[in-house]
């Protein structure tokens, strides 16, 4: 079980990024974390890795995250955190020294099925190879907790489609998946769990199972918690017309 | 430990190699420079029967101004040191920070590894200077240079003296702590960096080290500062680097 406590987050500037967030996310799940731009979503799972410094508690089975346990958690991230200058195949030798259970089938299954080359350095793989290869590497680790921060950005439609699919596929019972995206609608066949940000807080915690139960898509949620006005952007072209006339 | 050392492997696979190719780049200039000088330069007659007087091996290396070729390496050889580390076109520090054998300790380890090619840098130059002088002596000729011609020159001149010291103790000990200052500072810089922090030691230590690299046997109080002056500058990078794990945020 991956829990956070009370975790909070104050940037130097002054900025509240987190506040008082408690999540819990057990074994197999699935969990969508959604959010405006600035909720807090990347700042979360930073401070889940222990990237940066915060308030509060972060624990996997009871334990804080430390060297000892953090090959158990792997980062995707569309920042990218593989070695530019380095090859995918120097990547598999890396991983499979540093991480005792790095999945080396579930690797070259991946590269086949992405098509991506072995021995190019992987600075000369085009924006969507990257972001398939960051994936890659996060999914082959072998670690439980597999968080995704913006993996797809700039990946086309069709990729990501084949990316949610293979992902459904090969995961087993116990890995689980928090991955971030404001790709709502594409995601919400593949999540068992929407998890909302809003300002820094937990706004919404909903099963798929509910949703489908109350008869409710995850846009209709997301709008409901966000109380989003679906009138203003009418009134806001009618105000500009108004005042043009 | 084995965790340490394999960590080490990218930084070893993007810097290895550099340090070699720029090693023997220094050299291939130095002999390109050397040679062209010797082979120009005409003996002089002097005295009433016209003795030919010959180029003296450190005049030589003086006037081929070797060690300025070796100040530049040392500078390229810092700079390819550095890059390695510094996230360019991906926050590598994410997969540093999630290694077992956690990112203090890599840097430390990776400061050993460019201590090492520093080692290898200066043990190159020092090579090079033996067969600059191998070549002197073959152009001249053995009954007019020696083995003390060697000894000389290498005890005479500041730059050749500082490449192979002998038995100038505080020199190569100056030497050795420069290049784990160097090392040190080179894998500082990066964590820094990607922890959002500004380091800037390595300049001027590098540009101290490449411009003061020269040291004749008169200087021990010179190479006793400068070792005083590395020695600070590794106790406190090392202090630096344990202290600091955490981001600026």
């Amino acid at each position: 079980m991956l829990e956070c406590k009370a975790v909070s987050k104050t940037y130097l500037t002054g900025s509240k990024a987190l506040d008082w967030v408690d999540l819990s996310v057990g074994p197999g799940e699935i969990v969508g974390l959604f959010g405006e731009n600035g909720a807090g979503k990347t700042t979360l799972m930073k401070c889940i890795l222990g990237l940066l410094r915060h308030g509060g508690a972060v624990t996997l089975d009871g334990e804080p995250v430390t060297p000892k346990n953090i090959a158990r958690l792997s980062f995707a991230t569309c920042e990218h955190s593989y070695f530019p200058a380095l090859t995918a195949g120097a990547h598999r030798g890396f991983y499979r020294d540093h991480f005792p259970k790095f999945r080396e089938k579930r690797f070259h299954a991946l590269m086949d099925f992405f098509q991506l080359p072995m021995n190019k350095a992987v600075r000369s793989f085009s924006t969507g190879q990257r972001n398939q290869f960051e994936v890659i590497l996060a999914l082959s680790q072998g670690a439980d907790y597999i968080l995704m921060d913006e993996p797809f950005a700039g990946n086309d439609v069709f990729n990501r489609e084949d990316f949610y699919k293979v992902l459904l596929g090969i995961l087993e019972p116990t890995e689980t998946v928090l991955l971030s995206t404001h790709l709502l609608e594409e995601v919400q066949h593949f999540i068992g769990r929407a998890v909302l940000l809003h300002r820094g807080r937990v706004a919404g915690d909903v099963t798929t199972l509910e949703l489908e139960e109350q008869g409710r898509s995850l846009m209709d949620f997301v709008k409901e918690t966000y109380q989003y006005r679906a009138d203003r952007v009418i009134r806001a072209l009618n105000d500009l017309t108004d005042k043009e006339e | 430990m084995k965790r340490a050392w394999t960590a080490l492997g990218p930084a070893a696979r993007l810097t290895v190699w550099k340090v070699l190719a720029i090693s023997l780049a220094c050299a291939a200039g130095q002999w390109a420079v050397f040679r062209s000088l010797l082979l120009g330069w005409e003996p002089e007659p002097y005295g009433p029967e016209g003795e030919l007087i010959y180029p003296l091996l450190e005049g030589v290396a003086d006037a081929a101004r070797l060690n300025w070729i070796f100040g530049a390496g040392l500078l390229l050889v810092c700079a390819a040191l550095v890059l390695p580390g510094l996230d360019r076109g991906a926050k590598t520090g994410y997969t540093l920070r999630r290694l077992a054998v956690g990112e203090r300790a890599l840097t430390l380890a990776w400061g050993g590894q460019n201590a090492l090619l520093l080692l290898i840098f200066w043990g190159s130059q020092a090579g090079a200077a033996l067969l600059l002088a191998r070549q002197y002596m073959a152009t001249l000729g053995a009954e007019i240079a020696g083995a003390q011609t060697l000894f000389l020159a290498f005890s005479r001149a500041p730059y050749l003296h500082a490449l192979l010291p002998l038995w100038d103790w505080p020199l190569l000990l100056r030497n050795l702590v420069a290049c784990a200052a160097l090392g040190l500072s080179a894998a500082a810089l990066p964590f820094h960096w990607r922890h959002g922090r500004k380091s800037w030691v390595l300049f001027p230590l590098a540009v101290l080290a490449a411009w003061c690299f020269p040291c004749g046997m008169d200087a021990a109080v010179g190479s006793t500062f400068a070792l005083i002056i590395y020695g600070s500058a590794l106790a406190l990078t090392a202090a630096n680097v344990w202290r600091g794990s955490w981001d600026e945020d």
